[in-house]
């Protein structure tokens, strides 16, 4: 197919300084878990971006010195020349494609604890760093801001040595000592660095100016500046200082990358906004400069890419969460096909990968992290080893993935699901408040299947043993899923809460499937992520009276990977959900519910209508084991919630591994290449 | 010097099998957050407690399969042959010196949420993973329990191509899945692995037998226990099932390595339990068995170690945390220099560097996990370049470092301190409720420059930046310290808190001071380590009406890193603290402070009469800021840990004259070709 002339205007070139991205797809850069750790995942990452049409890719956040270091974060590094390598091996897979490879040196000052280096962090003024570690940061005196400027300058030139094409000036997320040195409420300084703004942009002005003349002649030089706080007029704003430092910089970068901060703000989930929410916040950057300008707001429409050209918001769209869902979106619009767009769903499960220091996962891209190391291409599979025909029983997460991928490979699959519609456990939790744009995990499988004349779907089709064993395929594939347990065991409690018989307990499945409840209700979240926060949220907004018990200090603790956690408590509060922390529940009586304190033990006693316990899902894998049973039975694997409950990410992943490895030899020992440390010579 | 006589059992040899431990003195396994991100650096570590006299030097946990996977934990691994190398360097280094080298391999099941791996955690029944992980366990079959007994042959003989003499069999610390079948609150198995103590063994007797079988005639097998979980009935207790386990299987390994569980309980800090605190608890398991016993609780005197021998509680010294605080504890007590022992404090700083996955640090010796990377050793230091004098400013914990370690190079050291006692933060921070061991930072140091004739100390002696340039030094350091600071700045209020100026705020400093103010107290904790929490213990033990407010969910919550958070809650709760969680302090008056919700705004008004802000401390700096030309080391530069200012000081005098300071080594992931 070809290319819709209506987006003929996003393949257009765009100038950059000295070099030339060639189209208007830009990889801004983010954090990945990969970086100086696991730097052939990260350098084939990136390469396969610029084989999906990305015009420029750039890195993660790039370490420039030992005195700023975030491990065991995982970003890239350019302390030295030693470091050089491993970038120098990701440009080569961008240049490959034709892409321009850029690079986001930065230093964190009080963002970091430099736990590895153990050197004193540094900033604008001597305050506690960010992290809560015991450690201080110092005042840069101006030998430290001199040494600072140079650390820039080292950078960029090891930058321009390692191949990169653009070298970033980063003062983005509230993360960097150029950001730091710009803030009113961090920078307390009397002399020509603090006070007036001319006087906190300054070390920003010097090190664009000396990173320009370092290597400006070769590389273009970007600026990333968040524009706005979003902490109203005590910070910085699109309608204050956020607008004057544009003002004052205008043509001074070759090109403005602009976004609100800090993180959490810039990567909303889509759970708490919009495609596009950014775009009041930078819309006048464009207005204050002849500079190409990028900007983010999880776009995966080309329509709305389109007009934010054509408005005159943006010259370039900037992504990174729609190009890790889909490293192959600029290819597939450039290719006129844009139904095949894997399109991001605003869940931040990539988040997690860096915060909790391991390569990022992707929910709709499960080859996210394995290219390197397992081979696996975004679009590209196997065709299939053998001519066997597979049952797939379950049109969930998992088996609408196994089906998609083993279609792809040219298997006949059959997928039975026994309900109305396809989607699994997606049915129910994007119908759930925020969650909406979770359906495209679905949809984007259920249309890439429709269109294979190899993969047959059947509705309503609920199978016994007897009927999978009658269908006679070669292999079958149980995706049966999960359901929320009813019996209180999770973390907390090992074995069941003791139950009165006359009390009421109704599961998260059920109140999904929308079973009416006596009130008042008392959730208990012994699972940290967003289901029992999501249950209160609905529950409260259809009226009931909810208490939300944790024995952990916050509500939907694990969402802090998300960096939902703040907007999620803030607005279970809001609406008034009762919420007691730091509790365990030991016991339900009939109308009541029994508490004890995590710390003394002390019992406390709240009144429940019905008790909704979520703590802990079950396989349903009946047929499973029927079928294991039965020695005429075909071979047998279960993927997804049906073998271990966990992530829609974890589900998909486990479906698309399935079809990878079926009909292949098995892999002795660990299943992926490794990145092993080296050794010091002796 | 020679040996005290008594302490000579110490020094006898101990059969382990098929192998022998040259002494008594044991490195049972610990994490040091290098493991296999830091290999080289971990193995110098290793072969330094070698030359520090441990006869056996064991690995932290090292994981034998990709299903088990603690990443990013720096921990070991043995995932395939690959893995080899970096383990037989380690052996090579512990065997230079003739001490055996032991491998704790473990299969670490739902306590690894296998964030790399992506394969699903194992379990006995379904659950979720430990941590918060959005991830479960999925209920292992026969076959999968099977694997996890091939895994463990596997990485026993792989262990023993790398060099190591003793192989563990891990039921420790609730942190194996051979100790998830073993319980009967983990384990609600209906088949022979589960139900009764003998089913619920089963698994780890499988193991052992088979890993004797693999690698017993040239390596000794060690299980790894822990006796007693602090449940009660609903684990495993030393008085029930610890003991019948142990009676069970008491024949079958080489070796007993005993503790009690969890990793909290085993690794209590000082604060919470003194030196010996697991004896109760252990001490009947030799009793059982005829094979030797190892068991620890953070023992330092010599004299406590001899009595646990001679009193049949132990035939080896188990040690983690004082061997890191002095890799030559053993080596000191046979060469009968028991008072240059670096003690332990119990701070667990140690721990928090294997939870943030870098190198181990400890506040006793700064040298740990830097002896590769900078070369640092803990007892050796390249002699003095001149005959240059240093003047050190301050004898705190960053002054007394900076002393003893010049001293130990041969320059001619003045110390001055305008306190009556040395040791700045220390002399405050020991007398805090359970702090006492932490005195033995400036103990240690006092006594070392007590010994050394080219170190003056003078107190009471304040200086000036007049004094100074009279003393005519070649080079001063300024170790001056910080203080707390009272405008309330800090992470919560990067512009400070409005105060009412008949508002009455207080400091640590003032409350270590003796400060006891009438009527109700607010502490404000917004730093989130120790201090906030022990201000408000300290004012409770003294009959205030108590309330913490922080802005973080939980009291202290950095100490999870030291793994006494849930202690110091329970305590302060204990003691009637009330306490107030997720809240600001927006405005202080002289009644009253005004609190705001984090998440909601929602405010509050909480009587006091006095206010203790803990957010931030700042340098004492006067004297730089009148000769910016000195150096500034410890807290005087960057306040932070007690471990942070002992470093700084030893960085100081390891770099004086010693040209530019070399930053370190630096261990790199090899990139294949492509």
């Amino acid at each position: 197919m070809t290319r819709d002339p209506r987006y003929d205007i996003l393949f257009e070139p765009v100038k950059i300084g000295p070099v030339t991205a060639p189209n208007r797809f830009y990889q801004v850069p983010h954090c990945n878990g990969m970086g100086h750790q696991y730097p052939s995942s990260m350098a084939a990452m990136r390469a396969i971006k610029a084989e999906g049409g990305w015009g420029v890719v750039n890195t993660e956040e790039a370490e420039i010195s030992h005195t700023s270091e975030l491990s065991g974060v995982i970003e890239a590094r350019l302390w030295d020349d030693s470091d050089i390598p491993a970038l120098a091996r990701m440009v080569e897979g961008v240049h490959a494609h034709g892409a321009l490879a850029g690079i986001e040196p930065a230093h964190l000052g009080a963002g970091a604890a430099n736990n590895y280096s153990r050197e004193i962090p540094m900033g604008p003024a001597a305050r506690p760093i960010d992290l809560m570690e015991p450690v201080q940061a110092r005042a840069m005196d101006k030998a430290d801001i001199k040494a600072f400027r140079k650390m820039h300058v080292d950078a960029a030139i090891r930058a321009k040595k390692a191949g990169f094409d653009i070298v970033y000036v980063y003062a983005g997320h509230d993360m960097t000592t150029l950001m730091h040195f710009l803030s009113p409420t961090r920078n307390d300084r009397m002399d020509e660095y603090g006070g007036s703004l001319e006087n906190r942009v300054r070390l920003m002005r010097e090190v664009l100016m000396d990173t320009k003349e370092a290597i400006g002649d070769t590389t273009a030089v970007a600026i990333r500046l968040a524009v706005d706080e979003m902490q109203g007029p005590g910070g910085i704003a699109a309608d204050g200082e956020g607008r004057e430092i544009v003002e004052m910089l205008a043509e001074l970068p070759d090109l403005w990358d602009v976004n609100v901060s800090g993180w959490d703000n810039d990567s909303q989930t889509s759970r708490f906004s919009e495609e596009g929410f950014q775009t009041e916040y930078i819309s006048f950057v464009k207005g204050l400069t002849s500079k190409p300008v990028v900007g983010v707001g999880r776009f995966t429409s080309p329509d709305t890419m389109v007009s934010m050209i054509k408005k005159g918001v943006l010259d370039l769209i900037g992504a990174a969460r729609p190009s890790i869902a889909d490293p192959f979106l600029p290819k597939k619009i450039e290719e006129g096909r844009i139904e095949d767009i894997r399109e991001c769903i605003g869940c931040n499960i990539c988040v997690t990968g860096d915060f909790l220091s391991h390569p990022m996962r992707c929910t709709q891209n499960p080859t996210m992290g394995e290219e390197w190391r397992k081979g696996w291409h975004p679009e590209r599979i196997a065709p299939k080893a053998n001519d066997q025909s597979v049952l797939i029983v379950g049109a969930g997460p998992a088996g609408l993935e196994a089906a998609r991928a083993l279609g792809q490979r040219g298997h006949a699959v059959t997928l039975a699901e026994a309900g109305d519609a396809v989607g699994g456990r997606l049915l129910g939790e994007a119908a759930l408040p925020g969650l909406s744009a979770w359906r495209r995990v679905v949809d984007y499988r259920s249309y890439q299947i429709s269109q294979m004349t190899n993969v047959n779907l059947y509705l309503q089709s609920r199978l016994s043993a007897q009927e999978v064993i009658d269908f006679e395929a070669d292999h079958v594939v149980i995706a049966t899923g999960s359901k929320w347990a009813d019996t209180g065991i999770g973390r907390s409690n090992r074995q069941a809460i003791p139950v009165d018989p006359a009390a009421r307990i109704a599961t998260a499945d059920e109140v999904i499937a929308g079973k009416r409840l006596e009130g008042p209700v008392v959730i208990f979240d012994d699972d940290y992520f967003y289901m029992a926060g999501l249950i209160a949220e609905k529950l409260r907004a259809e009226g009931h009276e909810v208490t939300y018990v944790t024995p952990a200090a916050d509500v939907s603790h694990w969402t802090h990977n998300t960096m939902e956690q703040g907007r999620i408590q803030t607005k279970l509060m809001q609406m008034g959900v009762e919420i007691v922390p730091l509790h365990n529940v030991t016991n339900l009586g009939q109308s009541s519910v029994r508490l004890a304190c995590v710390y003394t033990d002390a019992p406390r006693e709240l009144a429940c209508g019905t008790f909704i316990p979520v703590t802990m899902r079950e396989p349903i894998d009946a047929l499973h084991f029927e079928l294991a049973a039965r020695a005429d039975a075909p071979s047998v694997t279960r993927i997804g919630d049906c073998l271990a409950p966990g992530t829609i990410a974890a589900a998909i992943y486990s479906g698309h591994s399935f079809a990878r490895a079926f009909g292949e030899t098995a892999v002795e020992g660990v299943p992926f290449r490794r990145e092993l440390p080296l050794l010091a010579p002796q | 010097m020679a040996r005290d006589p008594r302490y000579d059992i110490l020094f006898e040899p101990v059969k382990i099998g098929p192998v022998t431990a040259k002494n008594r003195f044991y490195q049972v396994p610990h994490c040091n957050g290098m493991g296999r991100v830091y290999p080289t650096s971990m193995a110098e570590m290793r072969r330094i407690k070698a030359e520090g006299g441990w006869a056996v030097i064991c690995t932290e946990e090292i994981e034998i399969d990709s299903s088990a996977d603690h990443s990013p934990w720096a921990g070991g691994r043995l995932w395939d042959d690959s893995d080899i190398p970096v383990l037989a360097r380690m052996c090579d280094g512990i065997h230079e010196f003739g001490a055996l080298a032991g491998a704790e391999i473990n299969h670490a099941g739902q306590m690894a949420a296998n964030r790399y791996s992506r394969e699903v955690p194992l379990a006995p029944s379904h659950i979720p993973v430990a941590m918060y992980d959005p991830i479960q366990a999925r209920a292992m079959d026969l076959e999968d329990i099977r694997a996890l007994r091939r895994w463990h042959r596997d990485a026993a003989l792989r262990a023993k191509k790398a060099g190591f003499d003793l192989v563990y069999v891990y039921a420790g610390h609730q942190l194996s899945t051979i100790s998830h079948f073993l319980s009967p609150y983990r384990n609600r198995r209906s088949d022979h692995y589960g139900g009764s103590l003998e089913n619920r063994a089963r698994l780890l007797r499988e193991v052992l037998e088979e890993t004797k079988d693999a690698v017993g005639d040239t390596c000794a097998v060690a299980l790894r226990f822990s006796v007693d979980e602090l449940m009660g009935d609903a684990g495993f207790t030393s008085t029930g099932e610890g003991r019948d386990l142990i009676e069970m299987l008491a024949e079958l390994p080489d070796l007993w390595d005993v503790n009690i569980s969890g990793w909290e309980n085993d690794s209590a800090t000082s604060r919470f339990k003194p030196a010996g605190y697991q004896d109760d608890y252990v001490s009947f398991v030799k009793s059982v068995t005829s094979k030797p016993v190892v068991g620890v609780g953070r023992y330092t005197s010599p004299d406590a170690m001899v009595s646990l021998i001679r009193n049949g509680q132990l035939d080896m010294i188990g040690a983690a945390r004082p061997s890191i605080a002095d890799p030559f504890l053993p080596k000191k007590i046979e060469e009968g220099r028991v008072e240059d022992i670096r003690e332990c404090i119990g701070c667990n700083i140690c721990v928090s560097g294997d939870h943030h996955s870098v190198p181990i640090r400890c506040t006793q010796n700064p040298t740990m996990g830097e002896e590769w990377r900078k070369g640092w050793h803990p007892e050796k230091i390249a002699p003095k370049s001149s005959d240059a004098r240093v003047l050190i400013v301050g004898a705190g914990p960053a002054g007394l470092e900076a002393a003893r370690a010049l001293g130990q190079r041969g320059y001619d050291i003045t110390i001055a301190d305008k306190a009556s006692e040395a040791g700045g933060r220390v002399a405050q921070e020991r007398r805090l409720p359970g702090l006492a061991e932490w005195g033995r930072v400036a103990d240690y140091r006092l006594y070392q420059i007590s010994q050394m004739p080219n170190v003056s100390l003078y107190l009471e002696s304040e200086m000036t930046p007049e004094t100074i340039a009279e003393f005519d030094a070649d080079f001063v350091a300024l170790a001056t310290g910080a203080r707390w600071t009272r405008d309330g700045i800090g992470r919560q209020n990067p512009l400070g808190v409005e105060t009412h100026c008949s508002a009455r705020i207080l400091t640590p400093d003032d409350v270590m001071k003796g400060a006891v103010p009438k009527g109700p107290v607010v502490v404000f904790d917004d730093d989130h380590f120790y201090m906030g929490g022990l201000i408000a213990e300290k004012l409770r033990r003294e009959g205030c009406d108590v309330t913490l407010v922080t802005p973080a969910t939980e009291v202290s919550s950095w100490t999870h890193n030291t793994l006494d958070q849930h202690a110091i809650q329970a305590q302060l709760m204990a003691l009637g603290v009330t306490i107030l969680c997720a809240h600001n302090v927006t405005s202080i008056h002289a009644d009253h402070v005004e609190v705001a919700n984090i998440y909601s705004d929602a405010r509050q008004t909480i009587a006091a009469a006095a206010t203790v802000l803990v957010t931030m401390r700042k340098p004492v700096d006067d004297l730089w800021q009148a000769r910016p030309d000195l150096t500034r080391i410890g807290d005087a530069l960057g306040p932070s840990t007690i471990a942070a200012a002992v470093y700084s000081g030893h960085n100081y005098a390891r770099t004086l004259e010693a040209g530019p300071a070399v930053p370190f080594r630096r261990e790199y992931i090899a990139l294949p070709v492509c």
